[in-house]
């Protein structure tokens, strides 16, 4: 379609609608008043409108493709105009008949002046009349004459379906269009009595092609459904186009959709908070309408039909006709869920056939302010309750609520990359660095083996130049890498709105260091673990407020989550405020599912963390929320997925806080090699807390385990070559190799041993190693499918001179130290 | 996850040396009928020489070195680095059934694919790449007695001379490892 004509066409539509409509409620309310000049402007407008339609179809007769956009915005816009005063269609349906036939008559006369027809009296039909017009004209954009009897028929077909409908027995065709539409009206039938429902559902089945009109069978007007207004039925979800077909623009569309409803849910959160603030409605509007404009050009009908009912709602919210209260905005998350799930189809490339009908149905209802039956059936997350006191308030600082532009500001000078291609770029950096630290080792090497080679100082100069130019490339493409925290921990703030109001609790939810950095892959991955710990706290931590008040608590509960950097590593804190763990049931329930034995003595800390246990769950019945059986265990399997640690502690009655600390990034890391039975190994050094040397004399035994008295604590010892069966190297190809290479290291027990403390700081282990080489950074590979499962390896890392190491998991070391790992069960 | 390298392997068809004895394989050097043919390259391992089908074989390296991976899934050896990637080694011999033997100058390992997995077999040499027409060629699967008979799919006749072929995916599911679930799991 030519842009121009569709962008003037759009601006008018835009301007003459709303005014137009306002005016049509307020002559409705004063029926003897005469209409004034500005109402005479506006049917100026209509008929330039108009004109342009004309004009525009009669230059290109024949483009039936792009006739459908121009259709479904005249449509739109009569649906519109419907919607906006159902009432007076019922109150002036003899009228009806005589003007559309008449306007059929003048358009076929090519008059466009045929708004002159009508007196000032008669605008509403008038307008109604117009759009109609404007409709068929997109319908049969042949306007020949020959194509105007058909016109004409269809559309007195339309007013005489209508008009039986309101029991007028005008009906002027026969029975062939009476049985096409009385299945529709049986289907809107089920809502209440709304005649427009049914006016509207009627009229947009009435243009698909009738047997007498076969002319105009592939009309566009198929789409009409998607707009039906009150029309509680199902719709195709997808309308095929070459839009849809184009893997970059839907790539973009999705990417664009994402970030709409992420803004989407913060703002109508805020609204919900501050009704009355202006630019919050104006964002959501903005929002709204740009994520209905895409769908509609990608043929997504599903998401532009709940995103258009959505839009007409804020509409409403804006020119204050309308303030939303909590019911408004759960009928709105119900809206962004349904849309969620359908934007989720158009990202798995298939129509999912969820059903659009109820939350349509719903946020008609809205937007009428009526309170919406409860069951909608819709596909919202989890029934959710009606109770008033169940908001939630977000407490984040309402300056930075009310400075979208400043962040619009930022958002400008960036672009968008795949991250496929960036992730390309990464490993490429990462050989980068393997070939630096490569040259280096060489430029040494010949600097100091081979003496009678003169380098001159050119060379020592570029490599170290190399080096120090790859550092900073380094650094920058980690940066690229980089995103904040708070996009994984915006979504939270509904979540915990809607655990509060499933639950009758109050809960605030306080986010800081949402500006914290992290890998884009890990604030993807973060996302789940951190859900389940937040319900957690909400579930399980967070009492009701009757309980908390004759706690002597705030009765509005507090979670916060908070992140910050703490060197190389990413600290995540989840603390609520609620009633805590306590040990002795944990003790017990471990007891029971033989966790751990009868006489065990633990520490509270460790009894606490048997929680991260497979197959423990504390939660005496299954809630809707947790409970389900996923429990800590696979949240603490993520956690360690992605290099990191989570620890929780608990005060009975003040709260639990659940920490979790991350690597920056996972891309390149540096590590220590070390050395046991000839073997190298790398331990990445964010793990590594120091390396001591010691006597062998100094380690003493308690039981079967080997300790070492480090200063005040007591580290436990595990011996690199037993934990990781070494000996079982004897006779491999590798060894056989080192023998004919020579290569085979003097394994002896010196009288000194070496140990690298890792762990967490206030629960270290040792490791015993043979030698400590040194540290470098290294890029960790997988190592294919077959070796994915190897115990106590997370990976493996090539290092400057081509040989491969493998990268040691440091937690499954440490479960092995306490007996509790896949290394015993081996 | 595509691999990087194709399964033809470059300049070797070229070299002489390996074209000559496969075309003298043929009966009439110049009317041979080239749609049924198939190439295997023939390996080492002891004494006795087997095929694997060109079709799943990347490309042939030395053995320089091998880094030993404990509590690696049975007869894989370690892991080596092949230009930056790091991929599993399988010991065939030890398969087989045969001892391990001190590498020597002659042992290759065959950088081998099957569906996504690509792995290192260790063999002790390579001889020639071959051509066989399919009545050269039997669907036999031998009974599981003896040395790396299990691994065998068909067998190739060559006037006197009969060689196992030996199947990639079955010296695979010899490790044990169900790699295509994982691989699922890995997606999912």
């Amino acid at each position: 379609m030519d842009a121009l004509v569709k962008a003037t066409i759009e601006s008018l539509v835009k301007k003459v609608l709303p005014q137009l409509q306002k005016r049509l409620a307020d002559s409705l309310r004063h029926p003897q008043q005469q209409p004034d000049d500005a109402l005479c402007d506006l049917i100026t407008e209509c008929r330039e409108l108009m004109d342009l339609t004309l004009t525009w179809s009669r230059g290109q007769p024949a483009t039936s493709a792009s006739e459908e956009s121009g259709g479904e915005l005249s449509e739109e816009e009569a649906m519109r105009l419907l919607a906006a005063d159902p009432e007076v269609i019922v109150k002036t349906p003899s009228v009806r008949n005589h003007k559309s036939s008449s306007i059929h008559r003048n358009r076929a006369e090519e008059d466009p002046n045929l708004l002159v027809l009508h007196d000032a009296g008669d605008e509403e039909e008038l307008s109604q009349d117009e759009a109609r017009a404007l409709l068929q004209e997109m319908d049969a954009p042949t306007s020949g004459s020959s194509q105007t009897a058909d016109d004409d028929e269809l559309s007195d077909e339309e007013a005489a379906t209508l008009l039986r409908e309101m029991e007028a027995p005008l009906a002027r065709k026969p029975a062939a269009s009476a049985t096409h539409s009385q299945a529709p009206a049986a289907a809107s039938g089920i809502i209440d009595d709304d005649e427009a429902a049914r006016l509207l559902a009627e009229m947009d089945e009435a243009p698909v092609p009738p047997p007498q009109a076969p002319e105009i069978a592939p009309s566009p007007v198929a789409n009409a459904p998607t707009h039906s207004e009150e029309d509680g039925g199902e719709i195709q979800e997808w309308e095929p186009n070459d839009f849809q077909s184009d893997p970059s623009m839907l790539n973009d569309f999705i990417t664009n959709a994402d970030e709409l409803m992420q803004s989407l849910d913060e703002s109508i959160l805020r609204l919900e908070q501050d009704p009355g603030n202006k630019g919050i409605i104006e964002e959501i509007f903005r929002a709204a309408h740009t994520l209905k404009g895409g769908a509609g050009m990608f043929g997504f009908k599903g998401i532009e039909r709940v995103m258009h009912r959505m839009e007409n709602l804020f509409d409403l919210i804006r020119k204050e006709k309308l303030s939303p209260n909590s019911d408004t905005i759960d009928t709105v998350f119900q809206g962004l869920d349904v849309l969620r799930v359908l934007l989720q189809a158009v990202k798995d490339g298939k129509p999912c056939g969820a059903p659009t009908g109820p939350v349509v149905r719903a946020l008609g209802l809205a937007a009428k302010g009526r309170p919406v039956p409860k069951k909608t059936g819709a596909a919202s997350s989890g029934g959710m309750s009606n109770a008033p006191t169940g908001a939630v308030t977000e407490a984040r600082d309402p300056k930075l609520a009310e400075s979208p532009d400043a962040a619009k500001k930022k958002e400008q000078s960036t672009i968008r990359v795949d991250l496929e291609r960036l992730d390309v770029l990464v490993n490429l950096v990462g050989e980068l660095v393997i070939d630096r630290t490569r040259f280096s080792s060489i430029e040494e090497d010949l600097r100091t083996n081979h003496p009678q080679i003169k380098l001159g100082s050119n060379f020592s100069e570029i490599v170290q130049l190399f080096g120090r130019h790859m550092n900073e490339i380094q650094d920058i493409i980690m940066k690229v890498r980089m995103v904040p925290i708070g996009n994984a921990f915006n979504k939270f703030t509904r979540v915990v709105r809607d655990i509060a109001r499933s639950l009758d609790k109050k809960i605030d939810l306080v986010i800081s260091g949402e500006q914290a950095e992290l890998d884009k892959t890990l604030v993807e991955q973060i996302g789940d673990p951190l859900i389940h710990l937040i319900r957690n706290s909400c579930d399980h931590g967070i009492e009701l407020p009757e309980v908390r008040i004759q706690k002597d608590k705030d009765p509005t509960g507090k979670v916060s989550l908070s992140a910050y950097q703490e060197g190389n590593q990413i600290v995540i804190k989840i603390e609520d405020d609620g009633k805590g763990i306590d040990p002795t049931v944990i003790r017990k329930k471990a007891i029971e599912k033989g966790l751990i034995s009868e006489e065990e003595q633990l520490s509270e800390r460790d009894i606490l963390n048997l929680i991260f246990e497979p197959g423990f769950s504390t939660a005496e019945q299954v809630t809707n929320l947790s409970g389900r059986g996923v429990g800590m265990d696979v949240v603490k399997k993520q956690i360690q997925k992605l290099k990191g640690m989570i620890e929780l502690e608990s005060k009975p009655g003040r709260g639990t806080s659940t920490t979790i600390r991350l690597p920056l990034t996972l891309a390149i890391v540096q590590s220590l090699l070390v050395r046991s039975r000839g073997e190298t190994f790398a331990i990445p050094l964010a793990t590594v807390i120091e390396s001591i040397r010691i006597s062998p004399k100094d380690i003493q035994r308690i039981g079967e385990v080997e300790v070492y008295r480090l200063r005040e604590t007591v580290l436990p010892l595990v011996h690199l070559d037993e934990a990781m069966q070494l000996s079982s190297q004897e006779g491999s190809v590798s060894d056989l190799l080192h023998q004919r290479h020579n290569q085979k290291r003097p394994r002896g027990r010196n009288d000194r041993i070496f140990i690298v403390v890792v762990g967490q700081p206030d629960r270290p282990t040792g490791i015993v190693v043979d030698q400590l080489l040194n540290q470098q950074e290294m890029v960790i590979k997988s190592m294919g499918p077959l070796m994915r499962n190897i115990p106590c390896v997370a990976g493996g890392a090539v290092l400057g001179h081509g040989e491969v190491v493998l990268v040691l998991d440091i937690p499954e070391l440490e479960a092995i130290s306490r007996g509790r790992g896949r290394g015993q069960a081996a | 996850m595509s691999t990087p390298y194709s399964t033809h392997i470059p300049g070797l068809m070229e070299q002489s040396m390996f074209a000559i004895r496969g075309d003298l394989d043929g009966a009439n050097k110049d009317n041979q009928d080239f749609t049924n043919i198939r190439q295997f390259i023939g390996l080492l391992i002891g004494k006795e020489e087997f095929l694997l089908p060109i079709e799943v074989t990347n490309e042939i390296i030395m053995m320089h070195q091998l880094t030993f991976v404990p509590r690696a899934p049975r007869y894989i050896e370690g892991v080596i680095n092949l230009r930056g990637t790091i991929l599993p080694a399988i010991n065939v011999r030890k398969m087989m059934g045969l001892p391990n033997v001190m590498p020597t100058l002659q042992s290759r390992i065959i950088i081998a694919r099957h569906d996504e997995v690509v792995v290192g077999l260790i063999v002790d040499g390579i001889t020639y790449v071959i051509s066989l027409s399919a009545e050269q060629l039997q669907q036999q699967a031998l009974p599981t007695k003896g040395t790396g008979t299990d691994l065998i799919s068909s067998i190739s006749k060559r006037g006197n001379q009969i060689n196992g072929v030996i199947d990639i995916a079955k010296v695979l599911a010899e490790t044990g490892i169900n790699y295509q679930v994982q691989d699922e799991d890995h997606d999912s």
